[in-house]
């Protein structure tokens, strides 16, 4: 079977949908983007900022203090 | 489109940009309407058809892979909307009406491209692809019309690459013997078949 079948089917015209009916689409698919577009996290403001770290300069200290405390018990401190 | 584009514009989608979301829907909207308007022949079913199939694009945004390609995904998904439409209707259909989906033709064998057809010709290639079944109408579609590869129109249709060329071997060997009949005027007349 030869591919001029296939080639009179490539020359068929195309369709367009409605105008209307594309705006709306469109505004529809904008809007569904915009709902799950990922949020960026709000900055924190005045003092919590350093929140982050105040929390991790007192777990560093914790930590250190630890390893201070196992080291002396072993006597190497 | 080129491949580095469609990259492009999958990420930005990705991240939910409208820009990127138009881009795509002008580069493949006339094609996937024309693919569902063929295979439905019928506008409003095209329309609603369409239409979720985009939707359905917008709703996975995040969660596609960098890698999408979007011409294949885009078809699948909106194949699939029309095969599940078909399924359903034959579940809701009476009796007397889901007999006569095993009729070799649909009761509605009309094109809506055929009453603004160009020449004749094009006349009896619309009312021949009209009258075939929906699996010999979907394939001839993807490759003849939408002009999608034969691999991507095999991964559209789910089924293997040999698969695909023996069921488009067979579409098109069907379409010859519709047009044939058209000229020799032994189409099946729409009153003929008694819903």
């Amino acid at each position: 079977m030869s591919d001029r079948l296939l080639d009179r089917l490539a020359a068929l015209p195309s369709a367009t949908p409605s105008p209307s009916r594309t705006r709306q689409l469109r505004a529809r698919c904008h809007r569904a983007l915009a709902r799950g577009r990922p949020r960026e996290p709000r900055p924190r403001r005045g003092a919590l900022r350093y929140w982050p770290h105040v929390v991790a300069g007192l777990g560093g200290l914790y930590f250190a203090e630890t390893i201070r405390q196992v080291l002396a018990v072993w006597g190497l401190l | 489109m080129d491949r580095g584009t469609e990259l492009a514009l999958v990420a930005r989608l990705k991240a939910g940009d409208e820009a990127a979301f138009d881009a795509i829907y002008d580069a493949f909207n006339p094609r996937l309407f024309t693919f569902l308007l063929r295979l439905c022949r019928r506008r409003d079913l095209a329309d609603d058809l369409l239409e979720e199939t985009w939707l359905r694009l917008v709703k996975h945004a995040g969660r596609l892979h960098t890698d999408t390609r979007l011409l294949p995904w885009l078809f699948t998904v909106a194949r699939n909307l029309h095969v599940s439409y078909v399924r359903s209707r034959a579940l809701e259909d009476s009796a007397g009406a889901s007999l006569m989906s095993l009729w070799p033709f649909s009761v509605d064998q009309t094109s809506p491209f055929e009453a603004t057809a160009a020449s004749e010709l094009e006349r009896r290639i619309e009312r021949a692809l009209a009258t075939l079944p929906r699996p010999a109408r979907e394939v001839l579609l993807l490759v003849g019309v939408a002009g999608l590869s034969h691999a991507d129109a095999a991964a559209v249709c789910g089924v293997t690459a040999d698969a695909f060329r023996q069921r488009l071997s067979r579409a098109r060997a069907a379409l010859a013997r519709a047009l044939d009949s058209i000229d020799r005027g032994r189409v099946p007349v729409l009153g003929e078949v008694v819903p």
